[in-house]
Formats: structure tokens, sequence, C-alpha cells
């Protein structure tokens, strides 16, 4: 499991072993200060990062 | 910096003609009071009501609850930056009268979790620190097709001229007795007793600000980067509540337990009580790490405190930004203890606490996050609209998180969770 959390102490408080930075609180895949390309490719981004922490052995 | 509370007990508030306090009797002019709101243009009309405690009446959606309070004329600015030219709040006058609320009503907002309310009578206005006080309670409501944020921003105005108004009074008037506060500051030189410093959050961003939202000294705290602030800031109008009033309301900015608890330990020797650091709790992650970081270190090196009390503002990501702030306060060789509320919803305390560091091992646990109290359905509501008044008044059932002040992160909760 890769969790996509803004607020990664508790993530690694509960034990996540694949820990990915979302955004913000408020939009943890995307970001509401950007437009709609610029935030797709952030989407992207942070999609891409989970799942090459997927991949990963821990 | 000192503040002279004059302190006016009000045994009793009714509507009437004139507005005057008399021999504890708080007479409200409705028209009076309603032409002070009225002077906001965006606001067409204001419905008043007195709400007295023991008597069957319910009161939501609530926007704020506030202590009617004015400053002595030429002694300061009443709620700075807000109502008043900007000015430092914590100095001189203020006339306080104490034992009654200005509750303010937002006619907009529906009942439901996040909503709040109040209890006037029975069991759950004993569990509320709000419960036993005169409210004078104002529903104020906009033209027509006003946005949003416009009215919350004429809300949190109409409350504050309301506060100034009820406060006012007083003004002229001997007091009852007397507060002061006093602090020399971070320099008070108490070699044999700790240092204590207050750390708290005054907002929380994973709830979006407004433009035009007045928090501290009129900003909207967006982009602040904690700051050290004199205790009598806290109390004397400096600060107020978000729109996001989870568990907060300004009374106890006004009252805020803490500060008045650090200051009377003070008085008696037994701690330096040295300041305070207002802090926000982030939607971001560089937010975040740098607010911990900068409220810890100015407790450290600007305030040169040995511990530490840290609150919070709003619920759970706000949680996780004070234990990151003491575990760092912690590491820099400050003491803490921080008040976290009951927001177990399994009633297990280890479902309450959403850090778990070993060093912040100090940590009170307030509030009753997942009680309910039975009630019989009220024929007196005070609402910002019918179906609010017909909802509120057939409620058979009051959770405690509806209850305005039954958790309260400033410490005012008289309901305390145990773990046994």
């Amino acid at each position: 499991m890769a969790q996509v959390t803004a607020v990664t102490p508790v993530a690694k408080m509960v034990g996540s072993n694949r820990v990915i930075q979302g955004k913000g609180i408020v939009y943890p895949l995307g970001d509401a200060e950007l437009d709609a390309e610029e935030e797709k490719d952030l989407r992207r981004s942070i999609v891409r990062q989970a799942l090459e922490a997927l991949k990963t052995e821990v | 910096m000192k503040l002279t509370l004059a302190i006016h007990e009000v045994s009793d508030a009714k509507l009437g003609s004139g507005t005057t306090l008399d021999g504890g009797v708080l007479t409200v002019d409705a028209d009076e009071l309603r032409e002070a709101i009225l002077e906001d243009r965006r606001i067409e009309s204001v419905d008043i009501e007195v709400a007295n405690p023991g008597q069957p009446c319910r009161i939501g959606v609530v926007f704020d609850i506030l202590e009617p309070r004015a400053k002595e004329p030429g002694t300061g600015s009443d709620f700075p930056g807000l109502l008043g030219p900007m000015a430092m709040a914590g100095q001189g006058t203020t006339h306080v009268l104490r034992g009654t609320a200005l509750t303010v009503v937002d006619a907009q907002q529906e009942p439901g979790i996040a909503s709040k309310m109040m209890e006037m009578h029975g069991e759950a206005a004993v569990n509320s620190p709000y419960g036993n006080l005169h409210h004078v309670v104002v529903v104020p409501h906009m033209i027509p097709g006003t946005p949003r944020h416009v009215e919350l921003n004429a809300l949190r105005l109409a409350s504050a001229r309301a506060t100034v108004f009820l406060g006012s009074a007083g003004v002229g008037q001997e007091a009852d007795s007397t507060e002061e506060f006093e602090l020399d500051g971070p320099s008070t030189n108490r070699e044999d007793v700790p240092r204590i410093a207050y750390i708290g959050q005054i907002h929380g961003h994973q709830m979006v600000v407004e433009e035009d939202e007045r928090i501290l000294y009129g900003s909207n705290t967006e982009g602040m980067v904690p700051v050290t602030l004199h205790p009598n800031e806290w109390m004397d109008g400096a600060v107020v509540c978000s729109y996001w009033v989870m568990r907060v309301e300004t009374y106890f900015y006004q009252n805020h337990p803490i500060i008045r608890e650090l200051y009377r330990r003070h008085e008696v020797g037994e701690i330096n009580f040295v300041g305070t650091v207002a802090t926000v709790a982030a939607s971001l992650e560089a937010d975040r790490n740098r607010n911990c970081l900068l409220a810890a270190h100015q407790a450290k090196w600007n305030l040169n405190a040995d511990g530490v009390v840290l609150t919070k503002y709003g619920g759970g990501a706000p949680h996780v930004d004070m234990g990151e702030t003491a575990r760092i306060c912690e590491a820099l060789g400050m003491k803490t203890v921080v008040q976290v509320s009951d927001s177990s919803g399994d009633r297990r305390a280890e479902s309450a606490m959403l850090f778990n560091y070993p060093e912040v091992d100090a940590i009170v646990y307030g509030g009753g996050g997942d009680i309910a109290w039975d009630v019989e359905p009220v024929e007196r509501v005070i609402a910002g609209s019918p179906a609010v008044a017909q909802a509120l008044a057939q409620m058979t059932q009051i959770p405690a998180q509806a209850l305005c002040g039954v958790t309260n992160q400033q410490g005012a909760s008289v309901v305390r969770a145990v773990v046994y």
C-alpha cells in the first residue's frame, strides 16, 4: 500500500511504510492555485510517485 | 503593559426602553442596538432577543459568542484592526458586563454536524460554560443575493459592534470590582521559578480563509508565521475566532482560561509567565514545518521559556501541528503540556491521539465529544429561519459536538474525559 497524504506525521505515526507527500489537506492530489493543465501535471507526478513506491520493496 | 478590567456584575437582562445598566440589570433597547448594527448597509434587518438561563429556549445556528465589553474612552481601541483603528490591544481599561453574552446567529447556516447551538435550560445547559449567562441574541439578515464571504464579514463586524454597544452600558458606571493584568514581559527576572510560555493556535488552514476574514488585528492569517503576543492582547480584542468555529468562541479569548491561570500562578510566585506565541495550523506540509519550528523557537529564543503550554484550534490536522510543535519544544529542552479534545468516536483514549511522542507525555484531555443529552422539545427558539427554528424546536437529543463550549480548545470545558 502507498498512502498519499498532506499530513505525513500521522501516516508515519500509524506505521505506513510508503508515504507520498500530497499537496494540501484541502486538495491532496491537486492545487487550487494552479490552472487545469498544471494541476493535471501535479496530479500525474504524485500518482506516478505512488506507483513507483508500490513497486519498491520495503 | 497593563490591562484593567472594570467588572460590572449582571444578574438579569431584558429588552426595554433605553440601554442601561442599573443595579445589575442590563436593559437593552432593541431599536438602539439595531441601529448600531444596521450601520452596516449590507445588513437588511436584525432580530434581537434576550435568552436568560434556566428558561426553556434554544438558539442556533450560532456564529459566535462574545462577552459584552467596551474600552473606557481614551484608553484604547475596541477590536483594533477589525472594528476600531489599529492600536495595541491589552492596555488601558475595558468595561466588562460579566454574566452576559452577545450571541450572534448565522441565518444562512443549516443545523448539522458543523453547526452549533445553545440550550438554555436543563442538563445540557449545565454542561456548557455558556449555559449560565444572560444571552443577548442578534440575528442579522443580509440583503438578498449577498455573497457568502460578504455575509460572513458582515456577521463578524456586527458581532464586534454589538459587543461594544452592549459593553458601553458599563462606561461611566462604577465597577463592582476590577481585575488587573500586568506583565513586564520576557525580561522579568525570577530565577527560582520556571519560565512558562503559551503557544496557541488561532486558526487551522485546512479550512480555507476568506480574503476578507478577520482573525488577528483584522488580518485573515493567510501566510502568517508565528508571532509573539503579550498575554493581554488575546484578552482584549486582538484575536477573534475564524469563521470555522469548531470548539472555540471569542468569549474565551476574552476570558482565556489558560492565560488567566498562568497569570494567577505568576502572581502567587509559582511560575514566571514570560509571554505567548500565536500560531496557525497548516494545510501544506511546508507551512506546517515552518510554523511548528518557528513557534517553538520563538518560545525558546525570544521568550527563553523553560516550559510551554500548547492548545490547538479546531480538529485533527491542528492536533498534529500542536503535537509536532510540542515535540520540537521538548527537543529544545522545554517541557510541554498539550491540551487535546475528546474526539474518540469509539471511546478509547488511543483513538483521540494523532501523535505519539514519548517525550510529549503531559496531556490534558478535555471535553466530551461523544456524549449526548436527551431533551424535550421547546416552544421558544431563536433562529435565523423558520426551518431552522422548527428543526431545533423538535430536537430530542443534543450531541455534545453541537452544543457550544462542551468541548473547548481554549480550556474552558466544564466536562472532562477520564480513562478508567
